[in-house]
C-alpha cells in the first residue's frame, strides 16, 4: 500500500496498482523504498481533487496499456463511466487537470483536454471569455495585430 | 464566478496547447481562440501556424501578405528596441505595443497541394504566384520541416523555380513531396518539354541541400532522370521512404541506385506511365568504362557506379551488394524489375522484406515471384498483378497470351526449414496452371489421411508451408482450376475472393471427400462477383439453406443448370425450391444431392418445381423413392411417359 498527502493535510492509502497509473508516484514509490510508512506529499493537489484522481485511478486500473499517439485517438469521449465521471464544475475540471498534469496520469490528462475542447467547440470569442471568466488583456494594437497576422485563416 | 479566473491563467501552455490539438477544430477556430486572451493566444498561434492548411490561391495570397505584415511588426519592434536602448532603457510611451513573435519560425509543415488557379490566369494572378512563392521560399524554407507542392501545367515553370531555388535553404527538411498535375497527355508534355529545355528538378535536387531528408515523393515530375535521382541519393543518404511515381524519364534503374545507395530504405514505390523502363546493361563495354567519370565509390573500393560521360547514363553492376537491407515495402507497378529482385535474393538481403506489390509483364518476371515466396522469409503481403504489354502508343493493350501461375512453384516450396509468412496473397490476372505435383500432393493428403504414418510425413516434407494464410485473393481470367483444391490447404484462411471476368457463364465449386466445404460467406462472396452465371455446380457442405436462396436471388433469372452436392438434410426443402419457382422459373436441369440420401422436401415441394418450371427437362434429387405428385394435367400414364421422357426423370421407371 502507498500512503498520499494532500496539499490541506488530508491523508490517503491507496494500492501500488491503483498509484501506479500516475507515472510521477511510480517513479516516487521506486525510489522511496518505505513509501508504506512515509506518506508521499502532493502539495500541488488538494484533498477533494486527489479524490477524484484516486478514483479514476482505480477504475482504469485494469485497462489494457494503450500503444502511443500522437494527440488525441478520438474527438468524443467514448467510455460513458468517463462521462459521468467529468461531469463537475468547471474549477474541478481545471485542478483535475492540472493535477493529471503534476501526476503524469496521461488518460487522465487527455480525458480533461476533450472535456474543455467540447466545452469550446463552435463558441465565439466572447462567449469564449463569459465560459471561462477570462478577461480581454489585449491592448487594441495587440488585438488588430492578431486579427491581421491571421486572417488567412479567418472565414468570411 | 471569480474563482476561476486565477485557475484558467494558471493552466501551462502546454495543457492548453494539448486542449487545442484536437480533430474538432479547424483553422477558424484556431483564430477565434488567438482572440481570447494572451494565454490562449499564445497556445493557439503555435497549434494554428504549425502546419498552416492553404486551399486556394486566394489564401495563399493572404498567407503571405500575413507573413510580411508580421515581418513589418517585428522590425517595428527592433527598431524600438534600439531606440530604448539608445534612450538607455526608457520605454517609449508613444511607441505602440505588438505582440512579439515570429510567425515564419512556426510554420513546420506546409502543404500547398491544394493551391490551384483558375484559368485563364491573369497577369495579375501570375505576379501574385511568383511574389508569394518568393516569399514563402524566402521566409519558410529555413524552418520547414515537410513541404508538399502541387503544381499544375498552365503555371509558368518561373513560379516553381522561384520557390525551389530556395530548396538550398533547407536544413531541417524530412519530407518533400512534389507532385504536378498534368492536363496535356504525355506525349505533348515531353515534346513542349524537350523544345524547351525545362530542366527543373535536376536543378531542384542540385539545389537542395538537405542531408536529413527522409521521405520524398516525385509525382508527375516529366524531367526527373536517372541522374538527378543518383545525385538525390548521393546527397541524402538518410531516405527511407522514396517514391517516384509516373515519371516517365526515370527508369527502373532507380530500384537499383536506391537499393544500393540509401542503407535507412525501408520503403520504395515506383510507378511509371511509359513502358519499358528497363535499361539494365550487364555487358560493360570495357572502353566505354575507361571513359566513365567515377561519381562515387560509397567508402568501397570494390563498389562503383560509374557514369558514362558520353553517353550521360549509369552503368549497373550487379555484382554489388545492395546496401539497403532493411527494406520492408517494394511497391513497383512497371516492368524490367526482375534481374534487381534476383540481384537482392542472391545476395540475401531481403530478408527484412514484409510487402510486395508487383507487377507482372513477362515470364522471367514471373519465375522472380516464385524465387521471392522462398527467399523472402518475413514477406506477409504478396500482391502480384499482370498486366498486358502496350503497343508504342500506350493507348490500347496487345492480345498477348496470358502469362499463367503454377501453384507447385507457388506454394511447394522445397527449402527445409521454410515457413511462409504470408498472410495476403492476392492474383490477378493470372490464370492458374493445372499443377500435377499440388494435385498430387492433395490426393497423397486425401488417400493417406489415416493410414499410414510415414506417407503422411513425406507429403509434410513437401513443405507447403502457408499455415498463416488469412486472405486470399483471386482476379482470375477463368475458372478452369478447381479452386477447392487451393482452398483446403490453409487453415487460417479468413477472407477469400475471386473475382472471375463478370461474363462467366460457367462456375463450379466442385465437392471433395474431404474438408467441410466452404462458407456461407466464401460462396456469397464467389457469387457477388458472378452475377452471369447460367450453369452453377456447388459444394454445399457447409451452407446454410438462406444462402442457397441468396444465391438464387443473385441469379435471378439466370440459371438453366443447378447442381447442388453434399446437401445436408436440413439445409433444402421446399422453401428453397419455392425461392427457385419464384425467381429462376427458366431453369432446365436441377440436381440435388443430398449428403446422407435424405432431404426435407415434400411432394408438393417438388410437385411445385415441375408445376411451375416448365422449361425443366432433368430433374433429379438423387434419392431413392424419390416420388414426385403427378401433376393434375399429366392424368393419363401415356402423358407420364411423354412428360418423363421430356424430364429425363432418374427414377421414373418406378412409376411408368
Amino acid at each position: 500500500m502507498v500512503k498520499l498527502t494532500s496539499s490541506d493535510g488530508q491523508e490517503f492509502t491507496i494500492s501500488k496498482e491503483v498509484a501506479y497509473q500516475s507515472v510521477l508516484l511510480k517513479n516516487m514509490i521506486e525510489d522511496v523504498l518505505d513509501s508504506e510508512e512515509n506518506p508521499i506529499p502532493l502539495p500541488n493537489v488538494s484533498g477533494p481533487i486527489l479524490v477524484k484522481v484516486i478514483e479514476y485511478a482505480t477504475h482504469h486500473k485494469d485497462d489494457p496499456v494503450k500503444p502511443p499517439v500522437d494527440g488525441p485517438r478520438t474527438s468524443e469521449i467514448v467510455d460513458e463511466w468517463d462521462k459521468e465521471f467529468m461531469n463537475i464544475d468547471q474549477g474541478s475540471l481545471y485542478e483535475l487537470i492540472l493535477a493529471a498534469n503534476y501526476l503524469d496520469i496521461k488518460d487522465l490528462l487527455d480525458l480533461g483536454c476533450k472535456t474543455v475542447a467540447n466545452m469550446i467547440k463552435g463558441k465565439k470569442v466572447e462567449e469564449l471569455r463569459k465560459l471561462f471568466n477570462i478577461q480581454n488583456d489585449f491592448t487594441p494594437e495587440e488585438e488588430e495585430q492578431i486579427k491581421k497576422e491571421n486572417a488567412w485563416c479567418e472565414e468570411h | 464566478m471569480h474563482i476561476y479566473y486565477t485557475i484558467v491563467n494558471q493552466i501551462p501552455n502546454e495543457i492548453l496547447i494539448k486542449v487545442f490539438i484536437n480533430p474538432l477544430f479547424n483553422q477558424n477556430d484556431y483564430y477565434k481562440f488567438c482572440l481570447v486572451c494572451r494565454s490562449w493566444n499564445q497556445a493557439a498561434t503555435i497549434v494554428l501556424w504549425n502546419c498552416p492548411y492553404i486551399y486556394s490561391f486566394r489564401q495563399l495570397v493572404k498567407f503571405y501578405q500575413c507573413l510580411l505584415y508580421n515581418e513589418k511588426i517585428l522590425n517595428e519592434l527592433e527598431e524600438t528596441r534600439i531606440i530604448d536602448n539608445e534612450k538607455k532603457g526608457r520605454i517609449s510611451s508613444s511607441s505602440p505595443q505588438w505582440i512579439n513573435h515570429n510567425l515564419s519560425k512556426l510554420v513546420n509543415k506546409l502543404d500547398l497541394t491544394r493551391v490551384r488557379l483558375e484559368r485563364p490566369i491573369s497577369n495579375r494572378q501570375r505576379t501574385e504566384l511568383y511574389k508569394a512563392l518568393n516569399i514563402l521560399g524566402d521566409k519558410l524554407m529555413p524552418s520547414l520541416n515537410s513541404l508538399s507542392i502541387c503544381r499544375e501545367q498552365y503555371l509558368n515553370y518561373k513560379s516553381i523555380t522561384s520557390l525551389l531555388r530556395n530548396l538550398k535553404k533547407f536544413n531541417y527538411m524530412e519530407t518533400l513531396y512534389i507532385s504536378i498535375a498534368l492536363f496535356q497527355s504525355w506525349k505533348e508534355w515531353n515534346h513542349n518539354n524537350h523544345l524547351n529545355h525545362y530542366l527543373i528538378f535536376p536543378k531542384m535536387i542540385e539545389n537542395l541541400k538537405s542531408p536529413h531528408l527522409k521521405k520524398i515523393r516525385l509525382q508527375n515530375c516529366c524531367d526527373l532522370n536517372d541522374e538527378a535521382c543518383y545525385q538525390l541519393f548521393d546527397k541524402c543518404t538518410e531516405i527511407n521512404e522514396l517514391e517516384i511515381l509516373g515519371s516517365s524519364n526515370v527508369s527502373i534503374d532507380v530500384l537499383y541506385y536506391s537499393l544500393k545507395m540509401l542503407k535507412d530504405l525501408k520503403f520504395f514505390s515506383y510507378t511509371a506511365i511509359a513502358t519499358p523502363q528497363f535499361t539494365l546493361n550487364n555487358n560493360i563495354d570495357e572502353n566505354v568504362v575507361n571513359d566513365q567519370m567515377t561519381i562515387n565509390n560509397n567508402n568501397d573500393e570494390n563498389e562503383e557506379v560509374k557514369l558514362h560521360s558520353k553517353e550521360g547514363s549509369l552503368v549497373i553492376d550487379l555484382n554489388n551488394k545492395p546496401q539497403a537491407s532493411n527494406i520492408q515495402i517494394i511497391d513497383i507497378n512497371s516492368s524490367g524489375w526482375s534481374p534487381y529482385l534476383n540481384w537482392m535474393f542472391s545476395n540475401q538481403s531481403c530478408h527484412s522484406l514484409k510487402k510486395l506489390i508487383l507487377t507482372i509483364q513477362t515470364r522471367e518476371e514471373k519465375s522472380t515471384i516464385y524465387k521471392a515466396i522462398s527467399s523472402c522469409s518475413s514477406l506477409e503481403e504478396l500482391i502480384i498483378n499482370y498486366r498486358h504489354e502496350m503497343n508504342e502508343n500506350n493507348d490500347t493493350p496487345l492480345a498477348n497470351i496470358p502469362l499463367t501461375i503454377d501453384l507447385d512453384k507457388l506454394f511447394l516450396v522445397k527449402t527445409e526449414n521454410y515457413q511462409s509468412n504470408i498472410k495476403f496473397l492476392h492474383i490477378s490476372g493470372l490464370e492458374i496452371e493445372k499443377s500435377k505435383r499440388f494435385t498430387k500432393y492433395m490426393e497423397n493428403i486425401i488417400n493417406n489421411n489415416d493410414d499410414n504414418e510415414q506417407e503422411k510425413e513425406e507429403i509434410q516434407s513437401e513443405n507447403f508451408k502457408f499455415n498463416k494464410l488469412k486472405y486470399l485473393h483471386l482476379y482470375i481470367p477463368s475458372s478452369k482450376y478447381p479452386i477447392e483444391y487451393i482452398l483446403y490447404q490453409f487453415p487460417c484462411l479468413e477472407e477469400f475472393v475471386l473475382n472471375l471476368k463478370s461474363n462467366l457463364k460457367r462456375l463450379s465449386i466442385r465437392s471433395s471427400s474431404f474438408g467441410d466445404g466452404f462458407s456461407d460467406q466464401q460462396i456469397n462472396s464467389i457469387i457477388e462477383k458472378c452475377k452471369s452465371v447460367t450453369n452453377l455446380e456447388l459444394d454445399c457442405k457447409s451452407l446454410t439453406e438462406d444462402c442457397l436462396c441468396h444465391i438464387i436471388k443473385t441469379l435471378k433469372g439466370k440459371l438453366i443448370s443447378l447442381r447442388l452436392e453434399r446437401v445436408n438434410r436440413s439445409t433444402i426443402n421446399d422453401k428453397f425450391l419455392t425461392c427457385l419457382c419464384q425467381y429462376n422459373p427458366g431453369i432446365q436441369q436441377l440436381e440435388i444431392f443430398a449428403e446422407h440420401g435424405k432431404l426435407e422436401v415434400t411432394y408438393e415441394g417438388t410437385n411445385n418445381i415441375i408445376e411451375q418450371c416448365k422449361n425443366l427437362r432433368y430433374f433429379s434429387l438423387g434419392l431413392e423413392g424419390f416420388n414426385p405428385i403427378i401433376p393434375y394435367y399429366l392424368e393419363q400414364p401415356s402423358n407420364y411417359r411423354s412428360y418423363f421422357k421430356i424430364l429425363n426423370y432418374t427414377s421414373k421407371k418406378r412409376f411408368i
